[in-house]
């Protein structure tokens, strides 16, 4: 089949002036030739040089460029394209005509939804294996970061507590667990004078506990259970699987509703969310049993840390508002309980009566 | 012969013609398009968004014609990511960098957390005073930068627009005349933009011919005058509006529970009202500053005339704005395109279009595009 000699009528400017030539176009064996009737204009533009400019959509004239410069030919007569693609098949790339808005509408909808909903299975997946790649300096200098933001952001009603003997005593219990089992993380514990009972662990061992955890650990057994379950957390990277979930989904986000300028506030956005949500199930139960497992190799008793969790199933039973959303998601308290019951080997005390009273008294002034 | 001879005669004006831009976009084809972008900035994490972009000029661009023949977009994707890549490095960067230093340099929390409160407190407010100069110069000359792609990579007939000037000059300019506009409580600011806008479109080249803008503050400041004293009016009646509620919650507080969300909604309704005012009487303001800028441009003898009144500028922002809001932008390509019929219903080119005496321009264009933008996330398209 051929369509030499086809003809059409046609615009085109040369790119040095914006003066419109009425042309005749017409398809020869060399090329597309474009010629005025004043002989102004009388060209050949090769098939393969051959440029649609924009999509060509149904009802509209179509553009040509060649590779390179500035002359333009417009056509308004669109089914001469038709006659051009068998002479240059990769026109129609770029012709629309017969694409059916709706079927293609539908397509990518789809599409959309599937790449959506490929991030939600997946982000939960691959945040543990990203965040392991994360170096140790990277992740301190964020858990410092999201430690200091969380601090200035309590700053109003919790002061830092700074009683020296309770700090020195904290530190000798932490120092205790860590050193029988071994990670890479050097752990900072800070106490806040807030009577909520709740504890966070930012990434790079640094964690924070409220007074009113203290008040309510039932004893230094049941403190020393809930530092080394904030050292599991840690240990297991569950802040930095957050941030990079965080990070993700900022970045869905972003892309879904444009706003470009995210990009900005997403550093700020992770350490807000970081201290906000809250670790999962699953991580919830990791870090019970590495609690565990610490307590048993340093042989402190995880009796108290077993009272600890029956005092909160008594008071999140009678609607007790001091119960942070430390337990919102944690598993069924009782449970926990039990879990912990089962597993414990130790038999020794965390330290000693006068330790736990210097901690205890580290809010005082 | 009548003595005003220097005037225009009416019949003479009449039989000039008048040409108008005729947009052609239908939304469901921006919509495969803005689909398609969507799906593909999910899976690139954002990247695709430079090409989307692009995709989306050149639909908007081929789309818009005058004198039949359609307008060119002639940039690329690959140009706003280097622009975009350059403006991280570059600006973004050492901004971030000193935010982060700052942040380590911090005493850390401990001991002395009030001092290190009130340490950090001294930081941020020194901080505050560095940075929004910093960031109102980037912004002007992120705005010139934006603009000058945009034009230099806008052709038709095959004749490329172009910008001379400088970016950091107009940046200097848009801070010293926002910098009067803080000190003047906002009476300078009609008089600032026609400035701002003389000096960009005075400096707007198409081919080898320039355009010139006359615009000046004319007409403009009743308009102003009228926004600003109505918000001022509006901030006075939240005041007085939220003290009473606050009165009004004390005196019922131990006789009657009061729904607290019900409370939120009649707060959060109080505290909108200057921002409403103020969106719903700047309208006229910016009817009247579009009409000035083309009543004051020419191209050669061709003028320009875009007879907006308040209800035309009401009824495109508003409902573009509800639109974008209440579909959590799903609306975009309509908005788009409302926007740009918009513009070819109101632009008029008044005067003979002498295609063959328009010469193409020798004003470079960037190489980059208007990374810097990315930042301040502003600009609809």
């Amino acid at each position: 089949m051929t369509s030499w000699g086809a003809a059409a009528d046609g615009t085109y400017t040369d790119g040095r002036t914006a003066r419109r030539h009425s042309v005749r176009i017409s398809i020869e064996a060399d090329g597309l030739r474009i010629e005025s009737g004043d002989g102004a204009v009388a060209e050949v533009w090769p098939f393969a040089d051959l440029r649609l400019v924009d999509e060509v959509y149904a009802g509209r004239p179509f553009r040509l460029r060649r590779d390179s410069g500035d002359a333009r030919l417009t056509v308004a007569e669109s089914e001469f394209l038709d006659r051009l693609h068998p002479h240059a098949d990769h026109l129609r790339r770029k012709d629309l005509r017969r694409a059916n808005v709706k079927v293609r509408a539908a397509g990518w909808i789809g599409a959309t939804v599937a790449v959506l909903a490929g991030f939600w299975f997946l982000l939960p997946l691959a945040a543990g294996p990203i965040a392991s790649q994360v170096p140790l300096s990277w992740e301190e200098g964020l858990g410092r970061t999201v430690q200091r933001q969380a601090l200035a952001l309590m700053a109003a009603d919790s002061r830092v507590c700074t009683g020296s003997s309770g700090q020195m005593a904290l530190a000798r219990l932490v120092q205790r667990l860590s050193a029988a089992s071994p990670s890479r993380y050097r752990f900072r514990v800070t106490v806040i004078d807030n009577k909520t009972v709740n504890a966070f662990a930012a990434p790079g061992g640094y964690i924070v506990v409220f007074r009113g955890l203290i008040d309510h650990s039932a004893g230094a057994d049941g403190l020393a259970g809930v530092m080394a379950h904030e050292m599991g957390h840690v240990v297991e990277r569950h802040g930095m699987e957050g941030l990079v979930k965080a990070l993700g989904l900022s970045f869905v986000m972003g892309a879904l509703i444009g706003d470009t300028s995210a990009i900005a506030g997403i550093a700020t956005d992770m350490a807000q969310s970081l201290v906000t949500s809250k670790f999962s199930r699953d991580a919830e139960r990791e870090a019970d049993r590495i609690a565990v497992e610490m307590l048993n190799r340093t042989g402190i008793s995880a009796r108290g840390f077993q009272a600890f969790f029956q005092t909160m199933a008594r008071k999140e039973g009678s609607g007790d508002s001091t119960v942070g959303r430390y337990f919102a998601s944690h598993p069924a308290t009782g449970g926990r309980a039990q879990f912990v019951k089962d597993r414990a080997t130790g038999t020794s005390a965390a330290m000693s009566d006068a330790e736990w009273q210097a901690i205890r008294r580290m809010c005082s002034r | 012969m009548t003595n005003g001879s220097d005037e225009v005669p009416p019949a003479a004006a009449a039989e000039a013609p008048v040409h108008r831009l005729h947009h052609d976009g239908r939304s469901g084809e921006l919509f495969v398009i803005f689909l398609v972008n969507l799906a593909l900035s999910i899976v690139t994490l954002g990247i695709y968004r430079f090409w989307g972009r692009t995709r989306i000029r050149r639909y908007v661009w081929s789309q818009t014609s005058l004198l039949g023949e359609p307008l060119e977009y002639t940039g690329r994707g690959i140009e706003l990511f280097l622009g975009f890549l350059f403006a991280l490095v570059l600006i973004y960067g050492p901004i971030a960098g000193l935010f982060f230093w700052l942040d380590v340099e911090l005493p850390e929390s401990g001991e002395e957390f009030g001092g290190a409160k009130l340490n950090s407190l001294i930081v941020f407010i020194a901080i505050l005073l560095l940075a929004t100069p910093i960031l109102m110069l980037f912004y002007y000359v992120a705005l010139f930068a934006a603009y000058r792609y945009r034009i230099g990579r806008t052709s038709w007939l095959g004749i490329r627009g172009g910008m001379e000037g400088s970016a950091w000059r107009y940046g200097f300019l848009g801070l010293g005349l926002g910098f009067l506009n803080v000190l003047t409580l906002g009476w300078t600011k009609p008089w600032a933009d026609s400035v701002v806008f003389k000096y960009r479109l005075g400096r707007t080249w198409f081919g080898n011919g320039q355009f010139q803008s006359h615009l000046d503050a004319d007409g403009l400041y009743s308009r102003y005058a009228l926004a600003w004293i109505g918000t001022a009016v509006a901030i006075g009646a939240m005041m007085a509006g939220l003290a009473a509620v606050s009165l009004n919650a004390q005196i019922m507080d131990h006789h009657v529970a009061v729904d607290p969300v019900r409370m939120q909604v009649i707060i959060v309704a109080i505290e909108l009202t200057p921002l409403i005012v103020y969106q719903l009487l700047i309208c006229a303001y910016k009817a009247a500053l579009v009409r000035n800028i083309a009543k004051t441009l020419t191209y050669g003898t061709v003028r320009f005339r875009a007879e907006v009144t308040f209800k035309d500028v009401f009824k495109l922002r508003i409902p573009n704005f509800l639109l974008m809001a209440f579909t959590l932008g799903f609306a975009y390509p309509y908005v788009v395109l409302r926007t740009t019929r918009f513009v070819s219903r109101h632009v008029e080119f008044h005067g003979d279009i002498e295609t063959a005496a328009i010469g193409q321009t020798d004003v470079g264009t960037p190489r980059y595009g208007e990374g810097l933008m990315e930042f301040f996330g502003i600009g609809m398209i």
